[in-house]
């Protein structure tokens, strides 16, 4: 064989694998949320009905309060975990503007993982807005990364994400989900709670939109049950809802008005954690579809009268 | 002539001489790629946000004939493009056609394609090709600009070289870089990697890539019929500064002594311009690249500084009566593709020759001035963060094929950006500030109820109003549903409620040309704006 039949062959086998790989992935088996350690899956159990709820003092102080009730933050992050962390960094909106997650309650929990012997925190983010890393830029949160040693994973491409079926749906069948956090031995929802047109109001299960790639399907198959569905497949492991300051009109994005109830909200129970924050509104959960959508299915308590609502 | 065959045995014997490395020849090679290196550099630079050591324009400004066919058909002159190419023109004057040779990145692209991949095809001596086009297709493209019809895009050599990097080497490009720093092992050993500027967050698509490609391809294939084809028969860059390069300082000469008429330097004229005889030359066909001189065992051939006025020619055999067909043929060419606002000056016309759909960059002139000034140079189609700024195929008319227009679906005109205003080398796209951003009206969304989900199909869904950074959408409750609505006043047309519209292919929600405010001034424009204040 000569130089050139060897390149020939090269080139051929070349194409061939790129057009081998290069086919739509639908043929892969489906993954799941990777399943909690036995000792933590317990501890979440004992503490599935308290939210705690923190209202003094700067965001760090508020967030380590809050986790107090819960067990710490040790009960979540083993040493040598890799964490997930789920803030809102959607928007090309600055901190003050109340559209994304406190930059600080982010840095906080952040700080708080290190402690806690985490060997890789990632934050992973699908923005709402272009470009992505101009929305890392202005809500703060690629700062606090940088200056805490977490990773930002901008999840702007398909193949970042894996397909995940959801057994036991109304509307949502299947669903791509950012591979990071079904590999994580830890997922932490840091949503911040406003008003949203759409859905009255967000919070930590609406949240969860952002780290899915097809957005758009979930607005024709009915964005409230998709919602729900979701929290069927995958679930993170503690919502700590930035309450700091809040969006009250013209939610998601704004500008809009902006109140300071200055609290933190921390809880296992994702539906748990939402409900209690529809209150910060002055709603109930009952208003939200996809809350009550998710207690129908068993996912988590929306009743506010079986939670345990610890003031710290 | 004994002298001259026993130089000839000599020359036989010694085969090929090597002369030094620091002869002229390589120090021109170096500069080549120097240059070409810089024009790479300078378009990986323009990125939002623009921040770069050397104007991302630079190769524009530099270009006479951009600046010169903009100055015409604008009838305008714009100080900042002046000086580069001013500077340009005066060297010609004085050193001669070396931008060709020295300066021009298409140029070293075609050297090295000529001696690379294009196999070099032996001419016998004489084969010229027909160096007098160039000049008609000049004429052509400047009568069409004093018609102000800018045509120079579709043959300056820098706005080819220019669409070819970004539309079709740019995606690709970008493509192997994410595929290099998102894979997961990258970005967990040197996560500063993930967030190297040059490399666009959304892979870029430029949807004239393949007729591009395709026409940049024909000129390097040409080199199978001459070496430098391009630069020898068509560029009408290089017309120009042939016209100027007849009075140059630095000289050809052969010293007859010397010479053993072994003819190597008139076959190996990258750009034919050496004469049969081997001792004189074409002045303006002469981009002194010095193969001739290394070529030359004996050492006959030098380049002096002189002032000598023999042994060249500087006749650029025109015929009149092509120079007057091609002249004709630019002017024919303005009147057939001046768009719809030149037709409706000339009188009441019903033409509307551009769509609904030409959404122009913010910060742009009117269209009609726009037109004249755009020279295609695709810079801010490559600096676009969303890729939004597309080359237009019909949209704009003939007279606007491959100008910018905004493409929603494909991206949306991102709310604190500036980039193209930035760089826009002609200021057809006029500078703007962020701030300025929300009364530069473009275009103006409008909802088509029969399509948008919670019209037409009572569904939950206000993503148009959850995105619009402008607050121009709002809802109100119809029917029991929070349904959505546009205030005219607040929509500056930017988009990102069709780009981000779940209604697949087409959005439920568009934006058109209805409510473009570009013939106002920006004064204007803004007292517009404000009056969604009343409303409220």
């Amino acid at each position: 064989m000569n130089r050139r039949e060897m390149l020939q062959w090269l080139g051929v086998a070349g194409m061939a694998a790129i057009a081998g790989c290069s086919g739509r992935r639908s043929g892969l088996p489906e993954v799941s949320q990777k399943p909690l350690s036995t000792p933590k899956a317990e501890h979440l159990k004992r503490v599935q009905n308290i939210v705690a709820v923190a209202s003094r003092g700067n965001a760090r102080e508020m967030v380590e309060r809050a986790l107090r009730p819960l067990g710490g933050i040790d009960k979540f992050v083993r040493p040598g975990d890799t964490v997930v962390l789920k803030p809102n960094a959607a928007w090309l909106r600055t901190p003050e503007q109340a559209a994304n997650t406190n930059p600080e309650v982010v840095a906080a929990v952040v700080e708080l993982c290190k402690k806690a012997g985490a060997k890789r925190i990632l934050i992973v983010e699908h923005t709402c807005d272009n470009p992505a890393t101009m929305c890392f830029e202005m809500s703060g949160i690629r700062k606090v990364a940088e200056a805490g040693g977490a990773v930002i994973i901008n999840a702007n491409a398909e193949g970042m994400y894996r397909p995940v079926n959801i057994t036991g749906a109304k509307a949502l069948q299947q669903t791509q989900v950012v591979r990071d956090v079904l590999e994580a031995d830890c997922f932490i929802n840091l949503p911040v709670a406003k008003d949203h047109s759409a859905t009255r109001v967000t919070l930590g299960l609406k949240n969860l939109m952002g780290i899915i790639w097809d957005r758009q399907e979930w607005h024709h198959l009915g964005v409230h049950e998709c919602i729900g569905d979701f929290t069927l497949a995958v679930k993170p492991h503690l919502t700590i809802i930035d309450a700091t300051r809040i969006l009250v009109t013209k939610g998601p994005k704004g500008p809009g008005e902006v109140a300071h109830p200055n609290q933190i909200i921390a809880a296992v129970d994702p539906v748990a954690a939402d409900a209690f924050a529809t209150t910060l509104f002055g709603l109930k959960p009952d208003d939200i579809g996809y809350i009550m959508h998710a207690h129908r299915l068993g996912v988590g308590e929306a009743r506010l009268n079986r939670l345990s609502i610890t003031r710290v | 002539m004994s002298t001259v065959t026993e130089a000839r045995q000599r020359f036989k014997l010694a085969g090929r001489v090597r002369p030094r490395f620091w002869r002229m020849q390589n120090v021109r090679r170096t500069v080549q790629l120097v240059f070409l290196a810089l024009f790479v550099m300078l378009l990986a630079f323009t990125v939002y946000p623009v921040r770069s050591p050397i104007t991302v324009d630079f190769f524009f400004r530099a270009d006479p004939l951009a600046v010169i066919s903009t100055f015409i058909a604008s009838r305008e002159v714009v100080g900042v493009l002046i000086p580069l190419a001013a500077a340009m023109l005066a060297l010609t004057l004085v050193l001669g056609r070396f931008f060709c040779g020295w300066f021009c990145p298409m140029g070293t692209l075609i050297d090295l394609s000529d001696r690379f991949v294009v196999r070099r095809t032996r001419r016998a001596a004489g084969a010229k090709g027909f160096p007098q086009v160039k000049y008609y297709i000049l004429a052509a493209l400047l009568v069409s600009a004093l018609f102000s019809v800018q045509v120079a895009y579709f043959f300056d050599p820098f706005a080819i070289l220019t669409r070819t990097v970004v539309w079709v080497l740019f995606a690709p490009m970008a493509l192997l870089g994410r595929m290099v720093t998102e894979s997961p092992v990258v970005a967990d050993w040197v996560p500063s990697l993930t967030q190297i500027p040059f490399i666009p967050e959304t892979q870029p698509h430029y949807r004239m890539n393949l007729l591009a490609a395709l026409l940049f391809a024909g000129i390097l294939a040409l080199g199978l019929v001459s070496r430098r084809f391009w630069c020898r028969n068509l560029c009408p860059l290089g017309a120009l500064l042939a016209l100027l390069s007849g009075w140059g300082i630095v000289r050809r000469q052969t010293a007859s002594d010397k010479c053993i008429e072994c003819h190597r330097c008139d076959r190996e004229c990258k750009m034919g311009a050496i004469l049969p005889d081997s001792h004189r030359y074409l002045a303006r066909e002469c981009i002194y690249c010095y193969n001739c001189v290394s070529v030359c065992a004996p050492g006959a051939t030098s380049f002096p500084l002189t002032l000598r006025r023999e042994g060249f020619e500087t006749a650029t055999d025109l015929n009149r009566r092509r120079l007057l067909g091609f002249a004709a043929l630019g002017a024919l060419w303005a009147g057939i593709t001046v768009s719809d606002i030149g037709a409706k000056k000339a009188g009441n016309s019903p033409v509307k020759a551009s769509s609904p759909f030409r959404i122009r960059p913010p910060g742009s002139l009117p269209e009609e001035q726009f037109l004249q000034k755009c020279v295609r140079c695709s810079l801010c189609m490559k600096v676009c963060p969303t890729n939004g700024l597309q080359p237009a195929l019909t949209e704009a008319g003939i007279e606007g094929f491959w100008t910018p227009v905004l493409v929603p679906r494909i991206g949306h005109c991102a709310q604190h950006c500036t980039a193209c205003g930035d760089v826009c080398p002609t200021d057809a796209i006029q500078p703007f500030t962020a701030a300025e951003k929300k009364y530069l009206f473009i275009g103006r969304a409008y909802i088509d109820r029969s399509m948008c989900i919670v019209w037409a199909q009572d569904k939950k869904c206000l993503v148009c109003d959850e995105h619009c950074s402008y607050r121009a959408l709002h809802w109100k409750v119809v029917d029991g549903l929070r349904r959505p609505f546009v205030n005219e006043y607040l929509c500056t047309g930017c988009g990102e409620c069709e780009a981000k519209c779940p209604v697949q292919p087409v959005a439920a929600i568009r934006v058109t040309t209805l409510g473009d405010l570009r013939h106002l001034t920006r004064e204007a424009q803004k007292r517009f704006y404000e009056r969604h204040l009343e409303e409220e």
